[in-house]
Order: structure tokens, then sequence, then C-alpha cells
């Protein structure tokens, strides 16, 4: 995990910065591709409605808009194994924090969350860097992308799919990849809730796009984050003084 | 003005009469029978009076169809475009007219006739006869005078057979064979399934077929008539046959591995847990998912509210 101080001119003054900027292409990428994918996908599989008939005919006719989304799927394709190698690399090389993982404390802040939302507790749980909802989108996303990967590719190669595959994997793969599709809808629209909508996120949780997020917001949504931070700052600056006095 | 109608009653009764006697009673009286009951003998057989020029005035010959023509010039237009008629431009004898497949006398459609036209158009087409004969739909129609059964007539317009489909590949085949094959009311009586015609649109062959235009242009990979065969279509209960078949057919387009490919194909088959149950289990794990998630995502926006309008 990067960790930044408020050095002035990277980031505004009170602002924490969460992700550097690899982690905001990649999820404007993914963000870009899955608006296509969807529309591209969408269009053939409900292609019976007018609206998609006119997204077909717009980008070409059918084999136009079956290839754009063969093409846009490599692209995801892509993003999801650099985007996994270049985590697992991270975590195991150069010991960033795993904060992805799902662990026995997510359920137990999810009873948490659940009894204080329906008036029970005084207080919501606190999260880390990441809450367990943004984990099960995360989840949700990797596994349903690597699924999608799959049976698209078996989709546009059937034949040659044939090779390593039994055939009856051929109807399982359109099962799943419009079923799975269909799966990616309903996390998408939970994600835009609970990013933009959510009364907790109200107007916009925009530390994905700009890197940073204020100091009051950390305190509210992920204080563990926040203190880990602090922590590791004061110790740092004690370290560097170590070091100073080294060189000195 | 009187004595006018009564010249061209009294020629026309003498016309009548004429026909009549001279031992024509008979076709008067099958006349009485058919469709054409209203008319008079001179209706048609004018041309002893009458003589018609083409463009040109060139006498025309005097075959039936010109006579046909005269009423029913909207069957006439499409048969005159077509086929048969074309190839009689070229002054071959012994092709179909109207009277051939409608008789003259007699003009009219019963369902007889309409079985009695399979053998009819087989004695010019004689090889597609024998194909058809052994099928499961020439068995109903000539052994059990089943009429629900598709004879040439059902697939091939009558007046508008066209060279031009018949060869350069087959028609949007789901719009001839749904007619029969995806009528619940008629498969009923047979115990078919009318899930041919969706299990067919919902891969990918049926998909793109859909995106056929109605007159047959457009890309097409495999329809009806490539799997099931046209005029030799039989009974789907010998399945070991039918993948044999299928394997030449798969590999017409697919090379390679056209021996397993009938294997991913689920025979119009819906998933159920007795056939193909991996399958099944997969679309009830997805669905179930679906389901599972929306009700979840739901429950959020419902305890989200509790939490802030109705709670403290």
């Amino acid at each position: 995990m990067k960790i930044n101080k408020e050095n002035g001119s990277a980031i505004g003054v009170g602002e924490v910065r969460r992700f550097g900027r690899l982690r905001i292409i990649e999820h404007w990428v993914l963000l870009i591709l899955f608006l296509l994918l969807s529309l591209s996908g969408f269009a053939q599989y409900w292609n019976s409605f007018a609206i998609s008939q006119k997204i077909i005919a717009l980008v070409g006719g059918e084999a136009v808009i079956r290839n754009a989304h063969f093409t846009f799927g490599i692209l995801f394709t892509a993003l999801l194994a650099v985007h996994l190698s270049v985590a697992i690399f991270g975590v195991l090389n150069k010991k960033w924090l795993p904060a992805m993982l799902v662990s026995g404390r997510d359920f137990l802040n999810m009873v948490q969350d659940l009894r204080y939302y329906l008036g029970i507790d005084d207080k919501p749980a606190k999260f880390d860097r990441f809450d367990y909802k943004q984990k099960f989108v995360y989840w949700a996303v990797a596994l349903s992308g690597i699924l999608m990967a799959i049976s698209g590719a078996i989709l546009y190669f059937p034949v040659l799919s044939l090779k390593i595959i039994p055939a009856a994997a051929i109807p399982l793969a359109k099962i799943l990849h419009n079923g799975v599709a269909l799966l990616f809808l309903v996390i998408a629209f939970w994600h835009i809730y609970e990013s933009v909508f959510s009364p907790g996120s109200f107007p916009l949780d925009a530390s994905i796009f700009t890197g940073t997020m204020p100091i009051e917001r950390m305190e509210r949504e992920h204080p563990l984050e926040l203190q880990r931070i602090k922590e590791f700052f004061a110790s740092s600056e004690g370290i560097m003084e170590e070091k100073c006095k080294k060189e000195l | 003005m009187g004595n006018r109608v009564a010249f061209w009653l009294t020629v026309v009764a003498f016309a009548v009469s004429a026909c009549l006697t001279d031992g024509n009673a008979e076709p008067r009286l099958q006349l009485d029978e058919s469709a054409h009951a209203n008319l008079f003998c001179i209706d048609c057989h004018f041309y002893a009076s009458a003589k018609e020029g083409g463009p040109n005035n060139e006498p025309l010959p005097t075959t039936p169809e010109y006579i046909c023509k005269r009423c029913h010039s909207d069957k006439y237009s499409p048969f005159a475009e077509k086929l048969h008629f074309m190839a009689g431009d070229e002054h071959v004898l012994n092709l179909p007219t109207c009277i051939d497949c409608h008789g003259h006398h007699d003009a009219g459609f019963t369902a007889e006739a309409r079985r009695a036209l399979v053998s009819n158009c087989g004695t010019c087409h004689e090889d597609i006869f024998n194909m058809y004969k052994d099928s499961v739909h020439c068995t109903a129609l000539l052994a059990d005078g089943n009429l629900d059964v598709p004879a040439c007539l059902d697939c091939h317009s009558a007046h508008a057979v066209g060279a031009e489909k018949l060869q350069n590949g087959p028609l949007k085949p789901e719009a001839i064979c749904k007619n029969c094959h995806a009528d619940k009311k008629l498969m009923d009586n047979y115990r078919l399934s009318t899930a041919v015609l969706t299990t067919y649109i919902d891969e990918f062959h049926g998909y793109v077929a859909e995106g056929m235009e109605s007159d047959g242009s457009g890309p097409m990979l495999a329809g009806c008539t490539n799997c099931h065969g046209n005029h030799n279509i039989s009974a789907t209960g010998d399945t070991k046959q039918i993948k044999d078949r299928l394997i030449t057919v798969c590999a017409g387009c697919h090379e390679g591995e056209a021996v397993i490919i009938p294997d991913s194909w689920l025979s119009h088959y819906i998933p159920s847990i007795i056939k193909r149950p991996l399958i099944f289990i997969a679309t009830v794990a997805v669905k179930g998912m679906f389901l599972l998630l929306t009700i979840g995502f739901f429950l959020q926006l419902f305890i989200h509210a509790w939490r802030y309008l109705v709670g403290r």
C-alpha cells in the first residue's frame, strides 16, 4: 500500500491519499469496458427490443457488434490478468497489505452494521481499508469476470474449445455467460448505489477517481485505516530521524 | 333494345343447348359440382368465336392459362414469373399449367385433390417424390390420409415456385416449419414438443437465422432442413441415425472436430434434472444467485431507508 502524507503539492490539506495513479486508471478502464461490454452484450442478448435493434444498426450490424463485444472482452480479460498479477506480485513481493482479502471480521462487521441499521445498536462497525460491501463487490467482479472471460472465449471459439473441453461445456458456457451477465448487472447497480446514493456515501465517494479522501470522511468510513496510517507516519518519522542521524 | 336482349339470350341458350347435347352432359354435371358452378361453357370455350391478340396483335396460343387468367389474374401473375411458366416459355411440353393441378370441369381444391397432387408433382419430379415417399410426412399423408402433414404445396408455394431460392440454399426454415411445429394445438395431437423452435432460436444458429430477412437473404448457418433434411424427413425416434447424419452436416462448415460437435447440441431438449442435469443445475444456480443478489440489494435499500427515515 502506497502511503503518502500531506506534502501540500500532491494532495490538499486534510486529505489522505488512498489510491495510486495505476489503481485509478484500472478503475476507469474497468468502468468504460463494463459499459461497452454491457451495451454490446445486452443488445445481442435482448435483441428483440427496438432499442437493441437501434444500437445494432448504429454500429453497423450484427457481425460488427459481435466482434466489438469480443474485442472489449479481450481487453477486459487483459485488465483482469494485469490487475490480479500486480496485486499478487505486490502482496508477495512488495509487502503490500492484502486489504481485499475476506476474513471473519468482515462477517462480524456485517452483523454489527445490520444491528446498527435496524436500530438495535448505537454505533456502526469500524472498517479498515475496505468494508465488507466493497470486498463483496470486488470479489464478485473478479470471480464473475473470470467466469465471463472463460465462457466468452468458449462461445467465440466453440470448435477450437472442443479440443480441450467436453462437448457439453458449450451449452454450459452459454448458460453461464448469459446468467453471470445478469449478475454483473445487479452488482453494478448495487455498487453504484453504494458508492453514490447510499446515505453514507452521498453525494459520491470520489476517492477512486481522485485517489484521496478527506480526513473527516476517513474517520467516519475507514477509521482503522486512518489509524494505521497515522501510526506508520509517526513511526516513519522516527525512522527518518534515525536514518538522518546515521548519515550525518 | 328488347330485341337485342332477346337476340343474345337466344344465342346463349343455343350455345348452352349445343354444348349439352352432342354428348357433353357430363362436363356440365362436373361443372355444377365444382367451384365454377355459376359459369357457362362459353366462359372458357370462347375461342371458337373470339380471337385475342398479343401485344403485337399476334394470335395467342389457346392454352388454358390464358383462359384462367381472365378471372384469376392475381394467381396468374406469380405463376407467370416463376419456374414452371418460365420453362414453359421454351416450348417444353408436359409442364404443369392451371388445369394440371386444378382440373378443368371439376376445378376446385378439395382435400383429396391435395393428396393427389403429391403424385401429380411426382410424375415429373420422380427422384424427389421417391425421397418424399419414405418420409414421415408422406407416410402419414398417403397411408393414413393425414392432412396435417405438409405436401409439395405447403413448402413450395404453388404459383410462385421459385427456382432461385431452391438452388441457392434453404428458405428461412422456421418460416415454413414453424407453421406446424410451433402450433401447440396441432402438435399436441402428435405429442410433439413446440419447444423445438424456441430451443433452436435460443442457440447460436437459430439466433443468426432469426436475423435473416424474410426473403431468405442474409447470413444463414444451419436451419431445420440442414439437419432434418427436407424431402426425406424421418421421425426423430432414432437418435443415433440423426447423430450420424449430423456429423456430416456439421462437418460441412466446421472442420476438424465434426465427430463430437453433435454432442454439444442439446437436441431441442430443455435441460432438466433428467436430461442434461449439469446444465440444468447451472441454470438453476445462476438464476438463484441473480434472485439472491436482487433480493439482497432491495433489502439493503430497505434497511438504509429504515435507519434514516424510521429509526433515530
